[in-house]
């Protein structure tokens, strides 16, 4: 879920309206936004990660002023006829990042607010929507030195230029090698044997995409009026999609947008020529039938039409059959006619829905392992055992070395946040160790027990692992041996009906000549013995411990 | 005046407090020993008790000295001889030398060697030749037998007591006190002990609390444990038993309990049977397929970024895709397939369908039980632990419970999705006002907030639900509605455990297990 900074004044100048904090959270519900305020600037979360138009401050003034006016602005450069600016395409960048949108945007003044704004949404779109500017990467620059057409081109890695933050000219793999930008997003660029370079018919550069504006012409400061923006990727209608986003913002703030022709010499999803902004949305329809099913209330044409104006779509055709509309241009993110119904709903607004309580008769009905847990549970509590229940993740030391057992396998993560979370456990004992270990000054003698899932390495499953129902149970005490475990395990197999036997091993977490495997019908269900005391050592305990761990399968 | 409580008192302080036989009365410790049948140990202990209950003053203290037998002593009592009364006895018999008594093995040499130079010193032996005569017949018979009577023979009963020295003749008292302080004095059969004599009187409490004891007839000797033998022999009948104070509250026993958390979510998982809802199980370890695909979260999603999952390294893909679930899925992520969706446009990637990782969502559960033939209408729930890399602090853990389901019917619409959501608010949150906000799920759509309100902690976030979206449900053989929802049960439990941090969710205290409510 992305989260932006708001200055609160500039959301209420754009939305013209001043707010107090609860009555801006309210409102600002259904755009699935959560406000919190710090000073003058607003942390706002946005719930909606399909709607990147609302991760800025204009969508989300755009969408408070338009819930409220029922009035959204019309946009129309989406439509103007023709463009007089040119973005020409190398047709090397097919494979390597081939596409490109832009437009250039003038009359707008580019205050502290708007400049804030305008990096706070390239940011946010450029990292969230583009997942770290691989799908999607924003360049903004000030477009008065700017000659058309402007060359999206491959270009050698000895290609030279100043980038940002650099005195020096530098060279393409230099950049991507020694500039500190270079080197976050060289990987974007790797194996390719060109990259990606944006010059205008002077060859001046304004950039190299995804990872850096020239010192040139890529710099937009405050007081700038006159903007060009563009947005290179590699998913053709999220290019669009940004853009589109850009000019609505822009306008917004009172800037002139005029288009921008991009020209292809491969084909595209949407042809070899594109005028941007380009209008990413498609007319949705939905039967009205369908409508009032899915809401289960009886709406009518116009409570449906006024619905979706105050939710920004136009042409909104409502009948005694069909509902149809057209999207902002600047939505992306409906793909189904339930999209277009969830707006009727949320313009609608919530609170005037009943709430029906569910009325099918069905039966409940418990898994039979957690009946048997419950079960297994209440012996051991009942036979004086505290009850733990304790994280699914830890260290695989935990797991391994400290139980004196090197080469037990456990289910391993591969990109753990510490070592602490390493891998699933696969014995619930290592856990009711670390019970021990934390609790030393208890009163003595301890009597823990634990039922819960472990994660078991197995050739066989269709993954490679198998979730298991594990019961384990240990005595830490002056007189903890094994018999003493084991009159519990035999309360176990009495009140469970199962006859078992234990079958003497060598295991290195126990003492020898004091573990074996707990046997039934020839099968192996689990462990019990005497820890050796190198592992009581390994968990710094000074009195004996002696458990068992077994598989709730056991019990037929 | 204070009430007295009488089952404070010990046996040992009845019997003493009765040994006064009014309240004036002024008693020693010899007293009280002699009249209360209590050894002067069991006296001394009574005594102190008393005096710090306030109950008896002391009312002369004075210094007394008394006799009592050195080791040699005890020895010589049992033999009924000393070295001097054994020479003297074996001289009166007939001829002996002091190399024949040298031999005989009662005492050794250098005990013999400094009886008869003692005697001979003191004029009672001589020697004629080798041979020892008696010279003085009278002192003889001191060592031979009045020193035995009057001295040595008064510890008989006691060997270790201590007895007054007024208790002797005053010949034998001077006897005693120059053996035990004499330069003889470490050969002494006899040693003195010095010690303080007090009397004590009974104060006011004493005094009632005398009057209680002879008014309830306590004697102390009353029985403090019934014992089965007694119980056999009948031996209860005629005793009485010693009254307790019930004002002590001994230590709290350690008792076997469940864990508080994991009872909470028992009492939901009932609540959850109670209202039919039928329960799903699945696997820690998932798939890519069933954790996200299967939900119609796009591969580019950003919740699936590596940063957002627990991968699994050993095994780390399954063994290949599951049909033919996987191929529907596949079509409706990049087209829609026959779902009316434009899809999500984009080259689905089979390879990552089979990543193994943590389950990061219990939706998953719901996902398999729509591809398993569920029950139309059906309602059903997990309570399953889910994983997901977070920066662990006070609200955020590696892993946490998720109750969640799924509930299919033809009857399933927005307004049942509130009236759901609105049951496990008053059902399982016990919480009678609600709210609905728009939400957002990748997998649904609409998608609703429930909040509700909390006495003390306002509007607070209870779960969501939302009705699962065509692209989902239809790749998986279901053709109704199917709301989704899931509550937000670690969120629940610590307000019902009244616990600020997550991480007591999981605490490897024993302290605080036990004594957790």
């Amino acid at each position: 879920m992305p989260t932006i900074s708001v200055i609160k004044s500039d959301l209420e100048r754009l939305a013209g309206q001043t707010y107090e904090l609860p009555e801006l959270e309210s409102a600002l519900e259904y755009a699935k936004a959560e406000v919190k305020a710090e000073g003058d600037e607003l942390r706002v979360q946005l719930k909606d990660t399909n709607r990147p138009d609302l991760w800025c401050t204009e969508g989300l003034a755009r969408a408070l002023k338009g819930y409220r006016d029922s009035a959204y602005p019309a946009y129309e450069f989406f439509a103007s006829p023709n463009a007089d600016r040119t973005i020409e395409v190398d047709p090397e960048l097919e494979h390597i990042r081939p596409f490109i949108a832009g437009f250039e945007c003038s009359g707008v003044t580019i205050d502290d607010d708007a400049l804030k704004q305008l990096i706070e949404t390239q940011e946010r779109l450029a990292d969230n929507y583009g997942r770290g500017r691989a799908s999607i990467a924003i360049g903004i620059y000030d477009a008065s030195d700017i000659v058309y057409p402007i060359r999206y081109q491959a270009e050698a890695p000895d290609s030279r230029f100043i980038p940002l933050e650099s005195e020096t000219e530098m060279s393409l793999s230099q950049i991507l090698k020694d500039h500190p930008t270079g080197q976050t997003y060289a990987h974007l660029l790797e194996g390719f044997q060109k990259y990606p370079l944006l010059r205008d018919s002077r060859d001046e550069v304004l950039s190299m995409p995804p990872v850096i504006n020239s010192a040139s012409l890529g710099r937009v400061k405050v007081g700038d009026s006159h903007l060009f923006i563009e947005a290179t990727g590699t998913v053709m209608d999220h290019v669009l999609h940004t853009i589109a986003i850009f000019a609505a913002n822009l306008a917004d703030r009172g800037g002139e947008i005029s288009p921008v022709n991009v020209v292809y010499p491969y084909d595209t999803p949407r042809g070899r020529e594109i005028r941007c902004p380009f209008d990413v949305s498609e007319p949705i329809s939905a039967g009205l039938k369908r409508i009032r099913t899915i809401a289960g209330t009886e709406l009518t044409e116009s409570d449906i039409a006024t619905a979706l104006t105050k939710m920004g779509y136009r042409n909104v055709e409502a009948d005694t059959d069909q509902v149809s509309a057209k999207p902002a241009p600047y939505r992306d993110d409906l793909l189904h006619p339930v999209d277009m119904i969830e707006d009727i709903i949320v313009g609608y607004g919530y609170d005037n829905f009943d709430a029906v309580m569910p009325r099918d008769f069905t039966i409940g009905k418990s898994a039979p392992v957690e009946d048997l847990s419950d079960k297994v549970r209440d012996l051991f509590v009942g036979s004086g055992f505290q009850e733990a229940f304790l994280p699914v993740l830890g260290s695989v030391e935990n797991q391994t070395t400290r139980m004196n057992n090197e080469d037990a396998p456990v289910v391993v993560i591969s990109n753990p946040m510490s070592e602490h979370y390493g891998c699933a456990r696969s014995s619930l004992i290592p856990g009711l160790l670390s019970v021990e270990e934390t609790s030393r000054r208890a009163p003595y003698p301890h009597n823990l027990f634990e039922v819960g899932e472990v994660a078991l390495k197995d050739d066989r499953e269709h993954y490679g692992t198998r979730t298991s129902t594990h019961l384990a149970a240990i005595v830490a005490s002056e007189e903890a041996n094994l018999s003493g475990i084991q009159s519990f395990l035999e309360a176990l197999a009495y009140y469970f009906k199962f006859e078992y036997e234990v079958r003497a091993i060598d295991h290195p977490t126990y003492l020898s000549g004091r573990v074996g495997e707990i046997v039934r019908d020839g099968k192996t269900y689990g462990l019990i013995g005497e820890l050796h005391p190198q592992v009581l050592d390994n968990w710094g305990l000074a009195v004996p411990v002696s458990v068992f761990e077994v598989d709730l399968a056991i019990v037929p | 005046m204070p009430e007295i409580d009488l089952s404070s008192l010990h046996a040992l302080e009845i019997k003493a407090l009765r040994a006064f036989g009014s309240d004036s009365d002024t008693l020693s410790d010899g007293q009280l020993a002699e009249t209360s049948g209590l050894n002067p140990g069991q006296v001394r202990r009574a005594v102190e008790w008393l005096i710090s209950k306030g109950m008896i003053d002391i009312a002369s203290e004075s210094s007394d000295t008394s006799v009592a037998l050195t080791d040699i002593g005890k020895m010589q009592l049992e033999l009924g001889a000393s070295p001097e009364s054994a020479l003297l006895t074996k001289a009166d018999e007939g001829d002996i030398t002091l190399k024949d008594l040298q031999s005989d093995d009662r005492f050794n040499k250098g005990d013999w060697g400094s009886a008869f130079g003692g005697l001979k010193k003191e004029g009672v032996i001589d020697t004629d030749g080798p041979n020892i005569v008696i010279k003085d017949e009278g002192r003889a018979a001191f060592y031979t037998k009045t020193l035995f009577d009057d001295l040595i023979g008064k510890f008989k009963d006691d060997a270790d007591g201590e007895l007054a020295m007024a208790t002797f003749p005053e010949g034998m008292q001077t006897h005693a006190r120059e053996a035990a302080t004499g330069p003889g004095k470490s050969k002494s059969p006899v040693r003195l002990v010095e010690q303080a004599v007090r009397s004590y009187t009974l104060s006011a409490d004493g005094g009632s609390a005398r009057a209680g004891v002879l008014d309830q007839n306590l004697t102390g000797e009353e029985v403090s444990q019934l014992t089965p033998e007694m119980l056999q022999s009948g031996a209860w009948k005629g005793v009485g038993f010693r009254r307790y104070d019930l004002s002590i509250k001994p230590p709290r026993v350690q008792v076997g309990r469940h864990h508080a958390y994991r009872k909470y979510l028992d009492s939901v998982r009932r609540k959850l049977l109670s209202l039919g809802f039928e329960e799903m199980k699945g696997p820690l370890v998932e798939t890519e397929f069933w954790n996200m695909d299967a939900l119609f979260m796009p591969q580019f999603h950003a919740a699936r970024n590596i940063h957002d999952a627990y991968f699994i390294s050993e095994p780390s893909e399954s063994k290949g895709p599951e049909e033919p679930y996987f191929s529907q899925v596949a079509r409706s992520h990049r087209d829609g397939g026959d779902t009316e969706s434009r899809g999500w446009r984009y080259p689905f990637d089979p390879e990552r369908s089979r990543r193994l990782l943590m389950r990061t969502q219990g939706t998953a559960l719901s996902a398999r039980q729509m591809a398993s033939g569920p029950n139309i209408p059906g309602k059903y729930f997990a309570i399953a632990r889910c994983f997901r890399p977070d920066e662990i602090d006070a609200t955020h853990g590696a892993e946490f419970n998720q109750v969640e389901g799924i509930v299919l019917g033809d009857s399933i619409n927005f307004t049942s999705l509130l009236g759901l959501l609105k049951l496990f608010a008053l059902e399982v949150a016990e919480s009678e006002e609600v709210r609905y906000v728009p939400d957002y799920f990748p997998f649904t759509e609409p998608s609703v907030e429930l909040q509700a309100k909390h006495p003390t902690l306002g509007w607070i976030e209870l779960g969501g639900a939302g009705l699962f979206r065509p692209e989902l449900t239809h790749p998986l053989g279901i053709d109704v509605p199917v709301i989704a929802w899931g509550l937000g049960v670690d969120r629940m439990a610590m307000v019902s455990l009244g616990i600020k941090d997550i991480r007591d969710l999981f605490s490897t205290d024993l302290d605080y297990l036990r004594n957790q409510r």
